[in-house]
């Protein structure tokens, strides 16, 4: 069974949702524990977003997407009402690699500890678009053409909104040189 | 306002540790108490036996009134003639 099949058996009955949840539960997990920290919370988290899949999964409609595109827009629904939810301040925890690959698309050729800590405080100051698109591509390595599915936008103006986001970001931090 | 929390040692949380928030059957009857549908009112004896009651009092009082509305009728013209 393809997942395409897959995902029509669990429109007709909820218990084929099983290899679906199973092959997607440690990814969804580690998408929302990058955003949540905790274990415990992210684990709740996750729960959520697999039943909120289940219920809406009539409503799918197979577009050529990854299937999980879907569950990651699902997932940061989810984290963001947690955060509105619990009055919460958000801390996102970034692999230093994930970072050094964003320096170079930056074209910042120090990567210095301190000079990653400063690009990152820049990035906390941006507007949630842009930080999602940034969050997207380099710490979840998306696809641009995921990126559209996810944030409801096409695939090229995902790409030009993601360059554009890393250009404000770049003049930022141009702006603490001068 | 989110924060970015540089992490020079990630260690990514193994196929264990997930195990352990992984839980189809939880999952699967939540789905369920969720899509249930509600038992029918009527089913419940307490509720089926006021429904009765006021069904009985409902044809009780109908009767009522129906025997005094002919009661209250105008004679008929042959009696008004004699």
């Amino acid at each position: 069974m393809n997942e395409a099949q897959m995902i029509e058996a669990a429109k007709t009955d909820h218990k084929y949702f099983a290899p679906l949840y199973e092959h997607y539960f440690h990814q969804i997990f580690l998408f929302v524990l990058k955003r949540v920290g905790s274990e415990s919370v992210c684990g709740d988290i996750t729960s959520q977003v697999f039943f909120k899949a289940m219920t809406k999964i009539k409503s799918y409609k197979n577009m050529g997407y990854p299937f999980s595109a879907w569950l990651y827009r699902i997932a940061i629904n989810e984290v963001n009402m947690h955060f509105r939810k619990s009055n919460k301040h958000q801390i996102v925890e970034v692999r230093e690699t994930d970072v050094k690959v964003m320096m170079k698309e930056l074209d910042e050729v120090e990567d210095a500890d301190a000079k990653l800590q400063r690009v990152l405080k820049h990035l906390g100051t941006m507007g949630d678009q842009d930080q999602k698109l940034i969050e997207l591509r380099f710490f979840d390595k998306c696809s641009f053409k995921e990126i559209g599915l996810i944030l409801d936008i096409s695939e090229g103006n995902a790409k030009i909104k993601t360059y554009r986001a890393l250009d404000k970001l770049k003049k930022l931090i141009g702006g603490e040189r001068v | 306002m989110k924060e970015y929390k540089l992490n020079k040692d990630y260690k990514e949380p193994t196929q264990e540790d997930v195990r352990k928030y992984k839980d189809f059957g939880k999952l699967s009857h939540a789905y369920e108490n969720m899509t249930k549908r509600p038992k029918p009112l009527y089913k419940n004896p307490k509720v089926f036996l006021a429904l009765v009651i006021i069904a009985l009092l409902a044809w009780l009082i109908a009767e009522e009134f129906t025997d005094k509305e002919a009661s209250k009728e105008p004679p008929s013209r042959i009696e008004e003639g004699q």
